[in-house]
């Protein structure tokens, strides 16, 4: 059962945010059974980074959603009407999230002990 | 009823810390607890003793600091927010060798951990967004 | 039931479908902007924050359920999960 859901919603980039939110998640999965839901324009954050990493004004944290199953987090979902929105079906994806339809989120929602929204 | 607070917003490019301030004594007037306050993200810079807006401007920092004190609320915030921008405690200011130190008074700092203690053991946890 | 709060006028436009039949929307901070925007009457689920509307000089519409702080703590105990979308 999932305890904690985190919704992230920030897209990466100019602000920190979308990098503090996975922070947040990464420190509920040590405590907790968590899942992740990238929703809007959080989705943008599993889009593969092209720069080199000296490159950025921010790090790539991104390369952590690879290690999540590590965090032994593996309920990992994207918003289906987000990802048509952002035309992420044709982009190289750090990780490829469950889609859930709207019904599904509810569902999901529904199904979670806590809400955290980032 | 249990709640716990998640905010997220700066003081000087978002509502979230006066929603929160007004959500929360709401709250607490209706007889509920608060279980906890996490200030994450910019919310942080709230808790910064140097401060100093103009006389006719609200004040955020008094505010949060005497709804804290009236009720008695863990004020936290978390830490790695606060190093990246700069609200440092006396301990922090010295294991970074700083010159000062600025973490107003009634607010403290502490880790994620915190925020999903709360977030479990509160009865609802309410986000303030950026 | 969920309480969705929305805190922009953009948030609402982005998020603004993600409420299914039987939760609430609750427009606070710059969300109130949305009043004036588009027409919110037909769509019962929506409250607005007063405060957040007089602050801005904004008309409390007619048709629609503006709320006070008080009734926004009464809602998220009403609610099993509050949901806050930013953009």
């Amino acid at each position: 059962m999932t305890q904690l859901l985190f919704i992230l919603s920030h897209p990466p980039g100019s602000s920190i945010y979308a990098q503090e939110a996975f922070d947040a998640a990464l420190a509920g999965s040590a405590f907790s059974n968590i899942a992740i839901l990238f929703v809007g324009a959080g989705c943008l954050q599993l889009i593969e980074p092209k720069l080199a990493v000296e490159a950025h004004q921010r790090k790539d944290f991104q390369r952590g959603f690879r290690a999540l199953p590590d965090y032994d987090v593996h309920d990992v979902y994207g918003c289906e009407d987000s990802f048509k929105q952002f035309g992420l079906h044709n982009q190289t994806l750090v990780i490829q999230p469950t889609l859930l339809t709207r019904v599904d989120i509810s569902a999901h929602l529904n199904a979670a002990q806590r809400v955290l929204c980032f | 009823m249990n709640f716990a607070l998640n905010i997220q917003g700066s003081p000087h490019t978002s509502n979230s810390l006066w929603s929160a301030l007004n959500f929360a004594q709401a709250c607490l007037r209706e007889g509920h607890r608060i279980h906890r306050v996490f200030f994450y993200h910019d919310a942080v810079l709230v808790a910064n003793t140097l401060l100093a807006p103009p006389q006719d401007e609200m004040n955020l920092t008094t505010a949060w600091q005497t709804l804290g004190q009236d009720y008695n609320l863990d004020l936290c915030l978390c830490v790695a927010s606060c190093l990246r921008r700069g609200i440092l405690n006396d301990s922090e200011a010295q294991r970074f060798e700083k010159t000062t130190s600025n973490l107003a008074a009634g607010f403290n700092i502490s880790g994620l951990g915190q925020l999903i203690e709360a977030s479990l053991v509160s009865d609802r946890v309410i986000s303030f967004g950026a | 039931m969920m309480l969705h709060t929305f805190n922009s006028s953009d948030a609402y436009r982005l998020h603004g479908h993600r409420p299914s039949a039987e939760d609430l929307i609750l427009l606070i901070e710059d969300g109130v902007f949305a009043t004036t925007q588009q027409d919110l009457t037909q769509d019962k689920r929506i409250r607005v924050l007063r405060e957040d509307l007089a602050q801005r000089g904004l008309p409390e519409p007619t048709a629609i359920t503006c709320i006070t702080y008080s009734d926004w703590v009464r809602l998220t105990i009403e609610s099993q999960h509050c949901l806050s979308w930013t953009r």
